[in-house]
This record gives structure tokens, sequence and C-alpha cells, in this order.
């Protein structure tokens, strides 16, 4: 992805870096070891359709800056929407500061930055067909005709079609020097239809559940998911689970793939694996994680097929830039490595905590009315040599898994249990008859201890998680996870 | 934040530029400072100004909505345009008018709170907040502990405006405090203590939290393991209010009601939980807004009447379908959203109320339970089945086994899978006392009890 990164040299650029100059200075002049100044423009577009109606129709946008400073080892953090007052971002700094120098008194351990060498440049995602350019009409055209077929459908409850595309510009000044300018689109869609009879409720989505699928990318992105083609499928299945049989619980094998295995990596490898919430620092809402600092390079987290990989730099990845907020450039690197836990996510204070010489760049905020945290990166299980119908051929009873209904995971992130939208029985290596609320429990290494198959590239999709929440405020952020189908041995299946 | 007259200045502003026949905005100002604490020492602190602007346009029955966090004439020119010209190629929608004026142009009606308070709250910096907490983060240190923490206070205020003469505005300010302490062998404890109505949280307070949750860590640690199976529970607070919460986001909105996917559909005066318990949506009690994002008055609502089924919150556009497909004859509840709202109305200020009959001092609920678990905090907690309003989740921060009336020993976190609606079809007793708690994911704040109840099923145990 290195293409799209150019010298940064706009005129807007030069007008934000000489505002961002007046907080820099004043922040150093008033003590500031270290201070930053990002300025954040975003755009959104939000469209809805349930039953026939608008749901949503919304263009939302805002232009913030924050300035964040470290004196004597303590952060502060200062923000407002960018005005054309003169005086706002000297302001910001004097208030900045001051949090900081508050907290410096009663804080004993000194946040130490991890050495970056000097980053400038600019990034933009790639996109073919801008969405903000694009006429409504177009975009409610398509959401209407999916949705015309989906209210025909017997039993209906309700349906929701929608589509979603947000940009996000940022410019990024440090006392450092470092000047980075990043300009990053992501497009969604999908819909879901939702049944319901003798008090039975089911819904059945695509691409994904929950607002559906998101890549980075323009409209391009919408259009390659072809949603019409999907609808009576959709409409079937929907119609099979009001019919189906409640799952029956036991030890089961599965193969799961999809946004439920997504959101498998997501719980049980990515949040565990925040040095932040290693540390205990997310206490307090999120919780803690059981991969606890020993175990690097010693703990077995999956069989040694699994390999799970961090990648800023992915592809069409929600969670893919140039550099994060600590201005740190993206990275590629193994969570987990045959197997074997290796790293957590850092930022430049929490690498030093941990001994790393550098941060692996996974620092981001929402926005510009929040201070950086680390989130999960794009993370992926990586590719086997199988094949989906290979890995259903090697199951005697077992349940094939597809689509997200629920989650829930404790706050070491070790007991998990999660329900899918849909579930095929296997019998003799042979998909079968569908059953409703598949809900399946277990313990995160031994889960992934049980990973016997994985397809191969053919079938690994990166899915879009566009709303992950950490933090107290609670901040949004994005990622992807790529995942192709696998399978799981053993599993302990609920009865629905 | 925009007092009254500001915030009318800038409504004026608006509605001349605007190119619709009719304009509705919601004008927002908040300011917010944050107090993160990790490792008993502050980890973050943050001041936030935060002004939105958000408009809907009407244009021969289609709408528009845009927004914008900046205030200038270009910025409001900017979102009008853009949402007119949504709304042009916008499909038609059937929505009431917008909501006329006079007779809600009267500050009384607003709800909220007193602007003076709202502002003082303001005027204490984080300096003052962490010397409040000194002792306590010291107390935590000196016994081996670590604690994190979460203080917000936030001041705002809130305008609901139309073309058609409606102004409404008032002001809301919270300042709340949770703490977490963790004390090593699995020893967590988490307190909190906060309102909603502009009472500053004083230091002697604040320090309480601390100290609380330090005395639950010391004493969970070292917890045992048991077997997970059914088991009379005594649930704090916090607990009760995820129930509730799960409740409310499944069964007390009028979207889910019409799509018969409302455990209250069609079961209208039945029983549906134990006849000592009623949960109402009350705005007033909390400090909360006096209208909605229609304009109307936010009214209180009995959901549930003595174990009794009653009809859910309605908005203006979902008592309309309610009426054209039940015959019901009702009106909004003043619950409204953001208009078209595509998950409908939905209470955000819950009472759980308990008949004195059954009502106990919180001491003496122990003894009330006699065997079984106390749980103090439910974690990540999300719905399987929303007929029956299945849900799973785990304890968390504070799980004690009791015998004979008695606090025996900790145990380790355990899961539970549960049908809310079985499990509250009978309460044994509940606190004369309740608490203010607010959900996981935040928007709704919530009065509970505690509560013992004779059965919960847990599922599995932590690892």
């Amino acid at each position: 992805m290195k293409d799209p990164v150019t010298e940064a040299s706009s005129a807007e650029t030069e007008r934000f870096e000489a505002l961002a100059n007046v907080a820099l200075e004043r922040a150093r002049s008033a003590g500031a070891s270290h201070a930053d100044v990002r300025v954040v423009s975003t755009e959104t577009r939000e469209l809805a359709v349930r039953k026939s109606q608008v749901s949503r129709c919304s263009r939302d946008e805002s232009l913030g800056v924050a300035v964040r400073v470290l004196v004597e080892g303590a952060w502060g953090f200062a923000a407002a929407p960018l005005s054309g007052d003169a005086e706002l971002l000297g302001r910001l700094a004097d208030r900045a500061v001051g949090e900081a120098r508050a907290g410096a008194r009663h804080r004993a351990a000194k946040a130490v930055l991890a050495p970056l060498p000097a980053q400038r440049g600019r990034f933009v995602s790639p996109r073919e067909e801008d969405p903000f350019a694009m006429g409504l009409e177009e975009q409610f055209d398509l959401l209407f005709e999916v949705d015309r077929e989906l209210v025909r459908a017997k039993d209906l409850a309700t349906t929701s079609t929608q589509m979603s595309f947000a940009r996000e510009r940022q410019w990024q000044f440090t006392s450092e020097g470092h000047l980075v300018e990043q300009d990053l689109l992501r497009s969604g869609a999908g819909f879901a239809l939702t049944l319901a009879r003798d008090g039975i409720v089911q819904t059945r989505s695509y691409p994904a559940s929950f607002g559906g699928q998101y890549l980075q990318g323009g409209f391009e992105v919408v259009r390659g998911m072809r949603l019409r083609d999907h609808v009576a499928r959709v409409q079937e299945e929907a119609s099979e689970l009001l019919r189906a049989a409640p799952c029956p619980g036991g030890r089961f094998d599965m193969v799961v793939g999809g946004s439920q295995l997504a959101l498998q990596i997501h719980e049980s490898v990515g949040h565990p694996n925040e040095f932040d919430r290693v540390l205990g620092f997310e206490a307090d809402l999120a919780g803690q994680s059981f991969v606890t600092p020993e175990k690097r390079n010693r703990f077995v987290y999956g069989a040694p097929i699994v390999d799970l990989v961090a990648d800023s730099t992915l592809a069409g990845g929600i969670g893919t830039f140039g550099w994060d907020d600590d201005a740190v450039p993206g990275q590629r690197f193994h969570v987990v490595e045959q197997g074997v836990h290796r790293n957590w996510f850092t930022n430049r204070e929490f690498a030093t905590r941990l001994g790393d010489g550098a941060s692996n760049g996974t620092n981001r905020a929402e926005g510009w009315r929040y201070p950086p945290q680390i989130r999960i990166p794009n993370l992926s299980l990586m590719w086997g040599s199988s094949t989906r119908d290979e890995l259903i051929a090697g199951i005697d009873d077992g349940f094939l898994l597809d689509g997200v209904k629920t989650w829930s995971i404790d706050e070491l992130r070790l007991n998990f249990q999660f329900t899918s939208e849909i579930a095929w029985r296997i019998r003799a290596g042979r998909v079968a008859e569908v059953v409703r609320n598949p809900t399946y429990q277990g313990v995160t290494p031994e889960f992934w201890s049980s990973c016997d198959g994985i397809a191969g590239r053919e079938e690994w999709a990166a899915w879009g998680v566009p709303n992950c929440g950490k933090g107290q405020p609670m901040q949004v952020a994005e990622m992807s996870h790529g995942c192709a189908p696998a399978r799981f041995r053993g599993v302990t299946f609920l009865q629905a | 934040m925009f007092t009254r007259d500001e915030a009318r200045a800038i409504v004026d502003r608006v509605l001349a530029a605007s190119p619709a026949r009719a304009t509705e905005l919601i004008l927002r100002g908040r300011e917010l400072r944050h107090l993160r604490l990790a490792e008993s020492a502050p980890s973050e602190q943050n001041v936030v100004s935060d002004p939105s602007l958000q408009v809907r346009v009407e244009h021969e029955g289609r709408y528009g909505r845009a927004s914008t966090s900046l205030l200038d004439d270009a910025a409001i020119e900017r979102v009008l345009d853009a949402a007119y010209r949504a709304a042009k190629l916008s499909p038609p929608l059937d929505l009431p008018p917008l909501a006329a004026g006079a007779a809600h142009d009267d500050s009384n009606s607003d709800g909220g709170v007193d602007e003076a308070a709202a502002r003082s709250l303001l005027a204490r910096d984080s300096a003052t907040k962490l010397e409040a907490l000194a002792p306590a983060l010291r107390a935590v240190a000196e016994a081996g502990a670590a604690a994190t923490g979460f203080w917000d206070t936030t001041v705002e205020s809130c305008t609901y405006a139309t073309s058609a003469g409606c102004f409404r505005h008032t002001w809301l300010a919270r300042d709340w405090f949770s703490s977490t302490v963790l004390a090593g062998d699995g020893g967590a404890g988490v307190a909190h203590d906060g309102q909603l109505d502009a009472s500053m949280l004083v230091a002697s307070r604040a320090d309480a939290v601390v100290r609380q949750a330090l005395d639950l860590a010391l004493r969970s640690k070292k917890a045992r393991a048991i077997e997970a199976r059914e088991q009379r529970v005594l649930l704090a607070p916090q607990a009760v209010g995820e129930l509730l919460l799960f409740l409310s986001w499944s069964g007390f909105g009028a979207r889910n009601w019409l799509e018969e996917r409302s455990f209250l559909r069609r079961r209208r005066d039945e029983v549906v939980l134990d006849p000592s318990i009623s949960i109402l949506d009350d705005a007033a009690a909390f400090g909360g807004l006096g209208f909605d994002f229609e304009g109307q008055d936010r009214r209180r609502v009995t959901l549930i009447d003595e174990g009794l089924a009653r009809l859910p919150v309605f908005d203006r556009p979902t008592a309309k379908e309610a009426r054209a497909s039940t015959g019901l004859d009702v009106e909004t509840s003043g619950h409204a959203g953001l208009q078209p709202s595509a998950d409908g109305p939905l209470p955000r200020h819950l009472r759980f109320v308990v008949a004195d009959a059954k009502q106990t001092p919180a001491r003496e609920l122990e003894a009330c339970l006699g065997d079984g678990l106390i749980i103090t905090q439910f974690h990540y907690t999300n719905l399987i089945d929303p007929t029956a309003v299945t849900v799973t989740g785990m304890t968390r921060n504070g799980t004690f086994l009791v015998e004979g009336g008695r606090v025996v020993a900790p145990v380790r976190n355990l899961r539970f899978t549960v049908d809310i609606l079985d499990v509250l079809s009978t309460i044994e007793a509940a606190s004369i006392e309740t608490q203010v708690v607010e959900a996981f994911f935040g928007g709704a704040a919530m009065s509970v009890p505690s509560l013992v109840l004779p059965r919960f099923r847990f599922t599995s145990t932590q690892s």
C-alpha cells in the first residue's frame, strides 16, 4: 500500500500546520515534553429503508481540533470544533497543559514515549467511485429495489436495508516534527429480514448481520456486494429458520466462517491483546485480559495451524491507515504464530512499558473529540490449505454456522458464548437441515486449540467491524478481520 | 453551551437561512470534563467542547437530515443545503407535521436541571477532584491493590425548535464517578456514585466509592470455583439494572411492539412479572429532558403495573401506526428520538419499583437469601431471544457464596443464561434503598433496588 503515500504539500495542510504550530509552541514553552495536534474532518452519509419507508437519510459533517500534551509524564487533552477563533489553539494548549500538570502531581509512574523516526507524508485510501459525489436517487433506488422484494416475505416482522459512507481526513502535527495527512474512505451496505410467527422471531441477513459488510473504498464496494442477487436466498433461509427445530445441545464439531468467525477473532483475540487492557487500564468498564505479560513466546493460544496477524496495511481493511494517532506507521505483525502468542497491540507509551523498542502502531482516536487509545487493528486468521467442502466432509455429526446473532464474553476474554443467525446440521460429511438459535460456548485457548482445518486463500475475506466500543467515555473504532471457513472439534453447544 | 437567549438567536439564524418549507433543529452544546484513573493514578484528563446542530427539513413530504459541529454562517448554510438536497431526492414519507408552538413555549415544562447548578459543576477542575481522591487512592496502594476509574462531569444545553413555532430549551448535567479496584489473586470490586440532576458529587462520596470498591476487591480475592447450576441469588442494583435494560430494549418500545417482537404485545393486562413489580419511565425523576425530539411533552409511563403488562412508549409515527393496525386509542408518550427513527421510541429513565410488602433494608437481604450467591455486577450481557427476553452474560467484580445467611467465600465468575421474564416472575425480597445505575453501553438511566430471586441459571464457569 505504498502507492497512495505521497509528500504532504496542500494549501490546507499549510494552513493547519500554521495553526498547529501555535499550540505546539505554547505547549513547549509551558513545559510539555511532547505535544501533538490533530485536525480531523469527518463526513458521513447514512441511508436506510425499513418496510418500504425511508428510516434514515442523513449527512453529517464535523471539523475539530485536538491538542494532547505530555507534561512531567502525565497526559492532558483538550479539544473543540475548529472555528475561526484566532486564540483557539493557544487556549486548547493551555488547557491541556493545565490538565496534565494537575495529573502529574498525583502520578508516580511517568509516561515515556518510545522513539519514532521522522514521519512526513500523505496517505489516501484507494477508491474508485466517490459515494458523496453520487446522487441519492441511485443509492435509494438500490435500497428500495431490495426492500420491495424483502417485504413480500410471509410472516414478515420487519426489514432493514441500508448503506453508509464515512470519510475522515486528518492532519497530525507533533512537537517532534512529524507531519502526516490521511484521507480514509469506507463504504458499507447490507440488508436483514426478520420474520415472526407463534412467538418465534428469526432474522437472516446479507452480507453480514448488524448493518452489513464494510470495506475501505468507494461505492464500488456496494456494487460488489450484489445485494439483489442474494434476496431470494435470504428469504428462503429466514423462512426455514422460522420452521426449524431448535439447535440441540451437546459436543459437536463445527465449521464456521464469515462474519461469525470474524467476531470470534475480534472478541477472543483482538480485545485481550490490547496492552493497556492487559495492564488493567480498562478494568473499570471493558475489563482485563487473560493474556498477561509473561505469556509472550510461551503461551499456546491455539493449534499450530493458527496464525493470527495484525495488519494495518491490509488492502480493503477498514482499519487500514498510513499512520496511527501517535504518527507511527501502519504495520503487519503476528499476534499468534503457529499457535504461540507473540505480540500485543501497543502505542508509544505502552511499548516502553512492555520493553519493546518501538510501538507497533495501534493508537487511534474516534475523530477529534477523544484522545487516542490502543485499538484492535485489522486482525486476521490466515488461510490454510483446505476448502470449506473438505472441512464439512470431515465431520460426522456437527454444524455449519453462519452470521452473528448475539455474543458475550467475560471480562478476561476467556469464557464466551455466541449464537449464530443460522446453522445447518452436518451429517456424515454432508450439509442437512437448518436449526435455529445455534449457541456455542467455550474458553478462548481451548477453542483455538481445537481448530484442525482452515480453508484456503480463495475463500478468505476481510469482514469490517465499524462499531467497536472501548474506553471511558466509549469511543468507536473500525477494523477488519480476515478469515476463511475453519473447523473446530468438540465444541460445546447449548440446547436452544 | 447555549443560554436560552443564545439558543434562540441561533435558531432564528438557522430558520431564516433555511430554503425549506418546514425546518426542525436540535442544538446541543456540551462541555465535558473527564478524569480517568489507572494504577491508582490519573491516566487521562480531558477537556472537550462539543456543540452540534442537527437539522431536518421537509420538502413536499420528503425529509432530509444533516448535522455539523460548526455554527458559523457558512456551516449553517452548508448543513441546510445538505439536508434540503437530501429531502428533495429522498422518497416521500408519511410523518406527522413538525410541532407547532405557543403551547410548548413554556420553560417550566422543558424539564432538565437548573442552569446555575449545572454550570457550577464545570467550575471544579481535575486538580480538585484528584485532591478529593488522593486519600482513598493512597489506601488502595497501601493495600497492594490498584484503582481504575472514570469521573465524568458533563453539562449540556439542549434546544428543540421548529419553523412552526416550537421552541424548547433546557439543561442537562451529570457528575458521575465509578471505580474498579484490582487486588490481585483475582480480587476485583466496583462501586459508583453520582446523579444526573446537577447535584455535585462531593469529595466524601467520591472517596467512599474507591473505598467500597477496595473492600469488595479484597473480599473477592482467591475465589473458589463452584459448579455452574441454578442458584438462589441476591442481585446488587448494578445487576438488576442490566436485566431491566434488556426488558426495556426488547419490550418497552413501540417499534418492537408493533412488529410482534415485544413480550408486551398481545399480553396487555396479563401478568408477566411478579405482582409486586411495577416499572415506570419517568424522565422528571432523573432530571431528564421534559420534551422529546418531536417537541412533545415527555410523559411518565407505567410499563408494568403490579406485574401486569401495559403498553410500550410511543412517538407520533408509532402511535399513528398503532391506531391504524390495532384500533387502540393511543397517543405519543413523548419518547421520540431523531426522526425518522429506525428503532422507534425507547424509554430512557426507568424506575423499578417493588411493593412495600416485599421491601427489606439492604443489610437484611443476605439473611433473606439464606443459601445462594451475591452478584455485584454482570458483564457483557446480550440478548439471545427477544420474546422470552433470554439473555446471557457473566458475573463480575465480586461474586460471593452465602450459606445460612452469611457470606462464606468469594466464588469465581460464572456464566448465566436466563429468561428474564422467568427469573422476575417471582421475587422474594427487595431492598428499601434504591440506586441510580446506567447501562453498560449508555443510553438509559435506571433507579433500581437489590433483589433476592429464588432461581437463576448459571451455565458455565470462567475457565
